[in-house]
């Protein structure tokens, strides 16, 4: 078979020429639906028909037999579209379209194209075939008694259109020339020969040199010379006139070229910085020469551009064919089909988007039945939008159909294992959604031969991660979903942050970065907290392990458990001494050289971790040159670069380099939320405050309702009280002096007020200035400097600090107000809390009120106390480490000793689904940890009554 | 004057071949690797170290626009590190050798021609073998006037870094 084959170049130039022109032919075959009947019509078929013509001429020269059969079925079916032979019908488009991947699918395995099977594809064509033939059959039966003359030019233009071999032409000619008065028998003889024709491309394919020889020879031959013939062979020229646009080169061309550019840019760097300024020739040229050289690698950049409608078109036929599939009605919109982007960008974004575009046809869009149950129009809409912003490239997929029920997402999760109860009950929709993005995540409910074949989401996550761009799902159940990418416009050029470490710098790719953060000084020790053998930093409620980048260049091996407890315990060493320093510097503190610490918040899918470097020099737009294959096995790496100094430097694999460190980022989410391992715990924001000139007072944000700026004349002073009125109300003044141990207050013409957010009677305290709100971790002492009306004392800010016990001053202040309180029935309570700063308060509360209060750190801690001692309520917080309120609850009830105890949960989590779940669990009250007043009325209700009914 | 040396070696070719050699000093020994493998003599320029890579590797360096791969010749052929100095140089390598890579030497020597009878490829397996980066990385030994050349193959010193890691 092999030897049949012509020379192989002229093979390869047939593959490639071949697979050109399939690419304009899918798309216009796809179009004849739409045209049909339209002026446009006769055109698309004409274009159609020039490629499948030269396919088969093509085909037949260098003998590759099947595709030639293929071809010329197609060429005959077009031929009688293009005549009015035939017109448009269901299924005739399939057809073609089947004709067309097959011969794409031979000219893809070119050398064993000939033992492919065609017979389907031929067979459905030559259905089409026949009718058109048996139309001309009746069109002629109609007008064979008229007129002679009239038939057989009919004939003649059929036979040309139908490419009927040349022998048989010969022959109804010869018996329309004879004057044969039959009229039947020429026509019969036309007959036969297009079906035998049509017949022909499945029986046995047509010999190619014969015909071509035959054709010259029927060129050049009698008179009676089709010129059909001839103008069809004329029509091949057009195709070399619209390629002359274009010229392949090889990609290493460019690439080189864009690395010359690249140095250049690095030349005109160099130039750039040497320049002498004063004299205004060179200042000229060189302004020009950086022009020129930008424009230079602008332009060399736009060579590997391509427009995405590249790769958009093909979903043309992707969404079409689905449809027909799936029984639904699919529409594809496409906008910004002229968006461009780097090739090699657009090669790797084929799969990950034709898997998008299944996913929605196939789960997103519902049956034709079911949109118009659900109002909307019967037929779906996929669009695929194109579009620039901030310097990416944005690719958006929308889809309107029943769009992902996070309930679904929710149960699956479950099942799966991928997340616990827990976990899921603290995220947000959008969290959920995005949960399907997890590897041995599919959606699929049942496997369809379209999408669910075990490939999920997440490789098109990956996909696309690994171009350096990021995704995003919306969806709104009943609305339809919107996938979200963006994607950089090239991987030749990135931009990346340049961060020195040591004496070197790297640079780290932006699609990475979240945010930087900064510590200063005193921070630098105390922010960065311990969790097992991780650092952590606290940034805004989250826990990000972090990895010191100059500990991770050191060591060439994965950092084991025991690398990592060194460093973090070298550091935290440090921290004590720099802050045993700095206490024993006393005042003079602020002399010390500054201390600060850089860190770079980077993303690794979905997961965040801080990055210490020395220091942050700046963003840059860097040309990415791979890894040298002999060090490709080390993963810290992404590439290398050379700087605006001509000094090369590495761009960092943050993946890697979190690899590397080992960062366990679900670790230090657990061992965070075991708090028994931490150093320091609770973080509050608090109120720091002065009343007297010398003490630092602090107060938690969380009992503060606001803070009133009053005017001193405006206090009244009534019965030994001081008023003043505030929004009508007269709100009682407290002066922390009268009460505490404190300097007096000092006053000012102009001074605050902290209204506390839970009061009976309206009251406020007396503030002469405030300070500043910190977010600090409180570790109260209430050892050193006891005194009622102070929940403790703690060092902030270098200063002894006194933190008010606002409820307790009042209650000092005007017992009156609590009189009958005093009354209430005693009672053991087990208070369950983690927080012990919470657990500190909430205790006193419940003291104060005469109750005996016993504290347990955990639910497991809350089950020990009950095993061993009788209560007569427990009141547990939800959030806490090891056993949670939850877990605490349903143990309890499960069959503990007093599992009818009555329970009250004390929250932060106020809403409905959380008192749902709690009361669900087992808790009879849900009470919110900020309302002290109802807490204590609860409690006072739960406890008359268990007594009641005990007695 | 080439063109003779070259037909005239082409036609002793069974007899005496001459062969031209950079050479290059390491740990006060002379060392050389066949002329034709060079593309370039560089002084040392800024290299980038690449942290976690065997220690045979010294790090990246730009040479026009192009970044190469430099090798630390010492501990591959079994000597101490040392710190760069003023005549550390560059060997370049031509990509036919292997991808763009270079080695650090300690300094740079001169091209010396040797006829082919005067290199001894026998005789060098064996103990020197072990320390002097593995099998295969000396080639010949070359008996010169003042010293002894050792001739090593370019073409392995990739390939040794490779099995390392």
């Amino acid at each position: 078979m092999e030897d049949q084959f012509a020379d192989q170049s002229i093979l390869d130039d047939f593959v490639t020429e071949a697979k050109e022109h399939l690419e304009t032919v899918e798309e216009a075959v796809l179009g004849l639906e739409k045209q049909a009947g339209s002026a446009g019509f006769i055109d698309a078929v004409n274009q159609i028909f020039r490629v499948v013509h030269t396919i088969k001429g093509t085909a037949g020269f260098v003998g590759l037999t099947k595709l030639q059969a293929v071809a010329h079925a197609g060429e005959t079916l077009l031929s009688m579209l293009r005549a009015g032979e035939l017109t448009m019908k269901p299924g005739l488009v399939d057809a073609l379209l089947a004709a067309i991947d097959s011969i794409r699918s031979m000219i893809d395995d070119v050398s064993n194209s000939n033992s492919h099977n065609i017979t389907d594809v031929v067979a459905r064509m030559e259905t089409f075939i026949l009718g058109g033939i048996s139309n001309v059959v009746a069109e002629v039966e109609k007008i064979k008694d008229q007129n002679r003359d009239k038939v057989v030019e009919r004939l003649d233009a059929f036979v040309a259109s139908t490419a009927v071999s040349l022998n048989d032409t010969a022959r109804i000619n010869t018996a329309a020339a004879a004057g044969d008065p039959s009229m039947d028998s020429i026509f019969a003889e036309a007959k036969a020969a297009a079906e035998k024709s049509a017949v022909a491309a499945k029986a046995e394919p047509i010999p190619s040199s014969d015909d071509t020889a035959r054709i010259s020879q029927a060129q050049a031959g009698p008179p009676q010379e089709k010129p059909a013939f001839v103008e069809r062979r004329g029509e091949r020229t057009e195709f070399v006139d619209r390629r002359q646009e274009t010229i392949r080169i090889k990609l290493s061309i460019l690439d080189e070229l864009m690395q010359l550019a690249g140095e250049l840019v690095l030349v005109r760097n160099q130039q750039l910085l040497s320049e002498d300024r004063s004299n205004p020739n060179s200042r000229a040229n060189i302004q020009r020469l950086d022009i020129v050289t930008s424009e230079l690698q602008e332009t060399i950049m736009a060579t590997r551009m391509q427009p995405i409608g590249n790769l958009f078109n093909r979903f043309t036929r992707v969404v079409r064919d689905l449809g027909q599939k799936l029984g639904k009605q699919i529409e594809l919109d496409i906008t910004g089909a002229d968006v461009e982007l780097d090739n090699t960008i657009l090669e790797a974004l084929t799969d990950p988007m034709t898997h998008l575009v299944r996913n929605s046809c196939d789960h997103g869009i519902e049956m034709p039945a079911d949109r118009v149950k659900a109002g909307k129009k019967e037929a779906g809409k996929v669009s695929l939008r194109a579009y620039h912003r901030s310097g990416q490239i944005n690719i958006e997929m929308v889809d309107d159909g029943k769009g992902i029920n996070p309930e679904v997402i929710r149960r699956k999760a479950l099942e799966k294992g991928l997340k616990t109860e827990a976990e899921l009950a603290e995220m947000g929709e959008k969290e959920i959604i995005s949960l399907i993005l997890l590897p041995g995540f599919s959606t699929a409910e049942k496997l369809s031969d379209v999408s669910g074949r075990g490939v999920g989401m997440d490789v098109v996550k990956t996909g696309i991660e690994r171009l350096g761009g990021t995704l995003d799902i919306e969806s709104h159940v009943g609305k339809g979903s919107t996938v979200h990418m963006r994607l950089p416009l090239t991987l030749a050029i990135i931009p990346c942050l340049i961060v020195l470490v040591g004496k070197y710098r790297y640079a780290i790719p932006q699609v990475n970065l979240e945010e930087l953060v900064c510590l200063y000084d005193k921070d630098v020790a105390t922010k960065i907290e311990c969790a097992g053998d991780t650092e952590v930093y606290r940034l805004r409620d989250k826990l990000l392990p972090i990895v010191r980048l100059d500990e991770v260049m050191k060591r060439n091996k994965p950092f084991t458990g025991a690398d990592r407890s060194s460093i973090t315990e070298e550091n935290r060493q440090r921290q004590e001494k720099y802050l045993a320093d700095i206490a024993g510097a006393g005042e003079d503190g602020a002399a010390q050289e500054p201390h600060s610490l850089n860190f770079i918040v980077v993303n690794v899918s979905n997961n965040s971790f801080g990055l210490v470097v020395d220091k942050v020099i700046g963003t840059e737009e860097i040309v990415v040159k791979p890894v040298h294959p002999a060090v490709k096995s080390l993963g810290c790496y992404a590439g290398s670069t050379v700087m605006g100094d001509g000094r090369v430097a590495l761009i960092l694999d943050v993946q890697g380099v979190a690899r590397h460190a080992g960062v366990n980022f679900d670790g230090a989410k657990e061992a965070i939320q075991d708090r028994s391992t931490l150093r320091t715990t609770d973080t509050q924001r608090v109120l720091l405050f002065k009343s007297g000139p010398t003490e630092q007072l602090a107060a938690p944000l969380f009992i503060i309702k606001r803070i009133e700026t009053i005017k001193t004349e405006n206090i009244e002073h009534i019965g030994g009280r001081e008023y003043i009125t505030i929004e009508g109300q007269s709100t009682l003044i407290l002066r922390p002096d009268r009460y505490l141990a404190v300097t007096p207050t000092e006053d000012k013409k102009e001074m605050f007020l902290i209204i506390p957010r839970v009061a009976r009677h309206p009251f406020g305290v007396l503030v002469s200035q405030l300070l500043d709100t910190i977010e600090t971790t409180v570790e109260l002492n209430t050892e050193s400097y006891a005194e009622e009306g102070l929940l403790g004392t703690a060092i902030i800010k270098d200063k002894m600090t006194l933190f008010l016990d606002i409820d307790s001053i009042i209650r000092k202040a005007e017992p009156s107000w609590f009189a009958s309180g005093g009354g209430r029935p005693g009672g053991k309570i087990l208070l369950v809390e983690d927080s012990p700063f919470f657990r500190r308060l909430v205790k006193k509360y419940l003291e104060a009120e005469g109750y005996d209060v016993m504290v347990a750190e955990n639910g497991q801690d809350g089950l020990a106390q009950l095993a061993s001692r009788d209560f007569d309520l427990v009141i547990s917080d939800i959030q806490m480490p090891v056993m949670d309120g939850m877990a605490f609850i349903k143990n309890l009830r499960a069959g503990s000793r007093q599992k009818d105890i009555p329970a009250i949960a004390l929250t932060a989590l106020n809403n409905e689904k959380d008192r749902t779940s709690a009361k669900d669990a087992g808790f009879d009250h849900y009470e919110l940890k900020m309302n002290r007043d109802q807490l204590l009325s609860t409690v006072a209700a739960v406890m008359s009554a268990g007594v009641g009914s005990r007695n | 004057m080439e063109t003779i040396t070259a037909q005239k070696s082409e036609k002793e070719k069974a007899v005496v071949q001459n062969r031209q050699f950079c050479t290059f000093w390491l740990s006060g020994r002379l060392f050389g690797v066949q002329i034709l493998d060079v593309k370039e003599i560089h002084p040392e320029v800024a290299i980038t170290p690449i942290f976690h890579a065997p220690r045979e590797v010294k790090g990246y360096v730009n040479i026009r626009g192009q970044v190469y791969l430099i090798l630390d010749l010492r501990p591959m052929l079994g000597f101490e590190s040392k710190e760069i100095d003023r005549k550390s140089c560059l060997v370049i390598f031509k990509a036919t050798v292997g991808e763009s890579f270079g080695v650090l030497v300690d300094q740079i020597g001169d091209v010396v021609e040797i006829s082919s009878d005067q290199i001894e490829t026998g005789g060098i397996d064996g103990g020197g073998q072990e320390k002097m980066g593995g099998p295969g990385m000396v080639q010949s030994v070359c008996k010169l006037p003042q010293s002894l050349l050792v001739v090593l193959d370019a073409r392995k010193f990739l390939g040794s870094i490779e099995t390392k890691q």
